[in-house]
């Protein structure tokens, strides 16, 4: 499984590790995974630590996430970045609309 | 038994040795002290009688020299003597002697008296032996114990306690350390901080840290989640040790910024946290029982996460620092408090707590650790390989039905990251690659139009379009030629559609204006112009050619 998600133990952070390669057959998976969200869960991390690539279509699916839930309203942090991968996310901004770290 | 007569006068010697011959036992007769030393080795008597007063070496001298040849094992010696003064008595004792007989004397007296010297001599001779065994056993034991403190050695040898932002203090009960206290570097630049506490102290206590650190090593290495390690050393502790016997731990995961702390804590005490007025804060109190106890399916290796500053400091500590004896009970949570606000550095904390341990017996492993939380400076794992010096072109073309069955970017890149150093480049690769392709395929092939993304629910509509249409493909190819010029450190891409074409210029200045918004659109080709110098297009929009540096970022 490329995508798998757990809750923190004290159930307020909600992790999205994804693995491998982050591009469009992941579309769905990646959007289902956050579609029921726990009330509890305020801040959302996507953890890049097994990330080996990741194109437009990844940065798409992560606009698409901010927009859906409520752009801003939770904070999502994208964690464990690789360099280029770190790269890539700043070379779109998107440290303009996310906490990279 | 042996016995040695040792006597000037013949007769004497006959008489002993008749009596002593009758009783059973085998004995030698010699006439002076000197022969009697010579004898020793070779006959090696159970006891000795001993005449006092002989020409050469009389008795009183004899009888030390014996006991000295005689060792450890007790060599009763028996003066008999026909004196009887008092003073010749202190003296046959005095030399050494261990009993006397005096002439005239009963046989069963002397029997009896060898009998009674006899079982001495055998109680001294068993605890000898018993004594030697002892040796032989704890010789054994203390280099047992050193090849077993090479291995733990060895083991933590990968222990990163040169952290300059972290500082440790480990105060063993005993030679081999229950606790347990490790630090390793992540490839990101992580630091990966683990305390633990084993069952009990000493030897057994410590042998469970061998899986443990191995697992933290390899995994730390590779990067692996907080969550991922502690479920594995779980795995590996309740495999192995007894159920009475488990670690309470706690693995931290510092992000190379210094201000992420992930957090696993099975039965560690919960840690201090110091702000920049140093002010405490409890955190990262235990969630979950200790390590080991629990088998796969009740192991719980949910993570918690703390947001710090990088004036913040964490102190971890086990059970043993708070339970330090004092005057009136132990240090306790509060006297702890007390000591970290006194004290302005690691090393004052330290000798305060040496300072409440001196004098006392020290009554479980204590240990504890500071770790600042700075950005860590750790440098996020690089491979320095060179490059591959042959250069070579690569020229591809992709039909309308293999287009529609896969994507090749990920072969593509797969097989130019198995070159001398390129692997170092596989993301940048796979990214530039991908983008171009995806766009040759989008726009030139399915000519798909980026605008569709710019609607409320756009970015799902435009990739249910494109499945559709992928799926429909049936004519068109794709030409993609790589040329690898490591003389410029560089691949030269260049791909070329059999579509229509578009207008650069138009599609340019769309991808600019978007580049800020939100919409998805254009942000593809954005980074590929951001990672690659050069891009150009050319045969009216259908031929894309880019350059990517092979240059460390």
């Amino acid at each position: 499984m490329t995508l798998s998600t757990e809750y923190s133990s004290d159930g307020k952070q909600f992790v999205i590790h994804v693995k491998g390669k982050f591009d469009f057959p992941l579309v769905q998976q990646f959007r289902q995974s956050y579609s029921d969200l726990n009330e509890s869960a305020d801040t959302i991390a996507v953890d890049f630590r097994e990330t080996e690539y990741i194109d437009s279509c990844a940065l798409g699916m992560l606009l698409n996430m901010r927009k859906s839930l409520g752009a801003g309203e939770k904070s999502i942090h994208l964690v464990n970045c690789r360099p280029e991968i770190r790269n890539i996310l700043e070379i779109a901004r998107f440290d303009k609309l996310f906490h990279i770290d | 038994m042996r016995v040695l007569i040792v006597d000037d006068l013949n007769s004497n010697r006959l008489l002993l040795s008749d009596i002593v011959s009758n009783f059973g036992y085998q004995c030698l007769s010699v006439d002076n002290g000197v022969q009697a030393v010579e004898v020793m080795g070779q006959f090696n008597p159970d006891i000795v009688l001993l005449d006092v007063l002989m020409p050469g070496l009389n008795g009183f001298e004899t009888a030390p020299q014996l006991k000295k040849i005689a060792g450890e094992v007790h060599l009763p010696i028996i003066f008999i003597t026909a004196l009887d003064d008092q003073d010749t008595l202190l003296r046959c004792l005095a030399a050494g002697g261990d009993d006397f007989i005096s002439k005239p004397f009963a046989s069963v007296v002397l029997e009896a008296k060898l009998r009674a010297h006899f079982r001495n001599r055998e109680l001294s001779k068993s605890l000898a032996e018993k004594n030697q065994v002892l040796a032989y056993h704890s010789s054994r034991v203390e280099r047992e114990h050193q090849i077993v403190e090479h291995i733990f050695q060895n083991s933590l040898a990968r222990n990163y306690l040169d952290y300059p932002h972290l500082h440790t203090y480990l105060s063993p009960m005993s030679m081999f350390n229950g606790d347990l206290l490790l630090a390793a570097p992540g490839p990101l630049g992580n630091l990966y901080v683990f305390l633990g506490d084993f069952t009990g102290h000493g030897l057994s206590a410590a042998v469970g840290a061998l899986p443990t650190s191995q697992a933290f090593f390899s995994m730390a290495e590779s990067g692996a989640p907080v969550g991922d390690i502690v479920r594995e050393i779980n795995h590996r502790l309740h495999d192995l040790l007894p159920t009475d016997m488990f670690l309470a731990g706690m693995m931290i995961e510092l992000s190379a910024s210094g201000e992420r702390v992930t957090y696993w804590n099975g039965g560690i005490p919960p840690a201090l946290l110091i702000d920049d007025e140093r002010r405490l804060h409890t955190v990262m109190a235990p969630q979950n029982l200790a390590l080991g106890i629990l088998n796969d399916n009740e192991f719980d290796s949910r993570v918690a996460t703390l947001s710090v500053t990088n004036t913040d400091s964490l102190l971890l500590f086990t059970d043993g620092l708070i339970e330090l004896s004092e005057a009136q009970g132990m240090l306790g949570r509060e006297g702890l408090a007390k000591l970290v606000q006194s004290a302005q550095s690691m090393a004052q904390l330290t000798a305060l707590v040496q300072q409440k341990m001196s004098g006392r017996e020290q009554r479980d492993d204590v240990s504890m650790g500071w770790l600042r939380c700075k950005p860590t400076g750790l440098k996020p794992k690089s491979f320095d390989a060179e490059l591959s010096p042959m250069a070579f072109d690569m020229d591809l073309r992709f039909h309308a039905e293999d287009i529609r069955g896969q994507n090749p970017v990920n072969q593509v890149v797969q097989s130019f990251a198995a070159i001398d150093g390129l692997a170092n480049f596989k993301s940048q690769l796979f990214t530039v690659i991908q983008e171009i392709y995806n766009n040759a395929v989008e726009h030139g092939l399915l000519k798909l139009d980026s605008e569709l993304k710019l609607a409320a629910d756009g970015f799902e509509r435009y990739y249910q379009l494109y499945q559709q249409r992928l799926s429909e493909l049936k004519d068109g190819w794709i030409e993609m030629r790589l040329s690898y010029q490591p003389k410029r450190r560089c691949l030269v891409i260049k791909v070329t559609d059999s579509g229509d074409g578009f207008c650069q210029q138009s599609s340019r200045a769309k991808a600019e204006q978007q580049a800020l918004t939100e919409s998805g659109f254009g942000r593809g080709l954005r980074l590929v112009e951001e990672l690659t110098v050069g891009l150009k297009w050319s045969n009216q929009g259908r031929t894309i050619e880019c350059t990517l540096p092979l240059t460390a970022q």
